[in-house]
């Protein structure tokens, strides 16, 4: 088990859940930001990328 | 869907900075100012654009304001009406659609970027120095505050110090608002 990639992992899984919330919340306002939602939409694909990439090392052994 | 826009891709990278899109809506808000245009004056100098003339910005708002007001305006107001609630439709399918509506906005603002990018001017000097540029952007701010006759109140100055210091991180906080203290002279 490679601890230090599954922490990574961890806290960008974390990181993903935060970024929902925040557009949820920003989505609910009476006047929300558009293009802070457009940058927060950005942010998750970033990591959801990150997170594809990581996962796939993760699965091949962590090497 | 959208053409690879260099304005869009600096937009995301700086709205997120840290007081930025309070900063952005706070002028509009309180001043008229145009989000999209905001950030354009900061991205046209830190892509080496230089300082636009009164003609120059006048074209670029000129041109963005249709699509601003009759498009993302619009659908803006729709999804407004949506959160009240319309009578006869349901609460939840009225959440949905507005949901929807709020996605073709976002939309909206990435078209309106392209389009701003598509009128500004080439990159006059690739190799103007990052000082220069932070000069420039304060310049095209005043330029473009200037157009509507707004003259920013010190709390604004300081929301534009946001701005601009966030679309130019390498710089000095105090040393951008010494910009800004020379293109918005008081009184």
């Amino acid at each position: 088990m490679n601890v230090t990639l599954d922490n990574r992992i961890e806290a960008l899984r974390a990181k993903h859940i935060e970024l929902d919330k925040q557009i949820l919340e920003e989505s609910g306002r009476p006047q929300p930001d558009s293009l802070a939602i457009a940058q927060l939409k950005k942010q998750k694909l970033r990591i959801k990328d990150e997170l594809a990439r990581l996962t796939a090392e993760a699965e091949r052994g962590g090497s | 869907m959208f053409p690879a826009s260099r304005f869009w891709d600096f937009t995301m990278g700086v709205y997120g900075r840290p007081g930025v899109s309070p900063a952005c809506i706070a002028l509009q808000d309180s001043l008229g100012l145009d989000v999209n245009l905001l950030l354009f004056c900061c991205w046209v100098a830190a892509s080496g654009r230089g300082a636009l003339s009164s003609q120059e910005m006048r074209r670029c708002r000129d041109s963005s304001e249709p699509w601003q007001a009759h498009v993302v305006g619009a659908l803006r107001g729709v999804r407004r009406r949506l959160k009240d609630g319309v009578e006869g439709v349901p609460a939840d399918l009225a959440a949905d659609y507005r949901k929807r509506v709020l996605a073709l906005e976002i939309d909206g603002e990435h078209v309106a970027q392209v389009a701003l990018e598509s009128v500004a001017p080439e990159v006059a000097d690739s190799s103007r120095p990052p000082a220069q540029r932070r000069r420039d952007a304060a310049a095209n701010l005043a330029v473009y505050l200037g157009l509507g006759g707004a003259s920013p109140s010190p709390v604004q100055l300081d929301h534009l110090g946001t701005i601009l210091a966030a679309a130019f991180p390498d710089a000095d906080r105090a040393a951008v608002g010494v910009l800004l203290g020379e293109v918005f002279p008081r009184g």
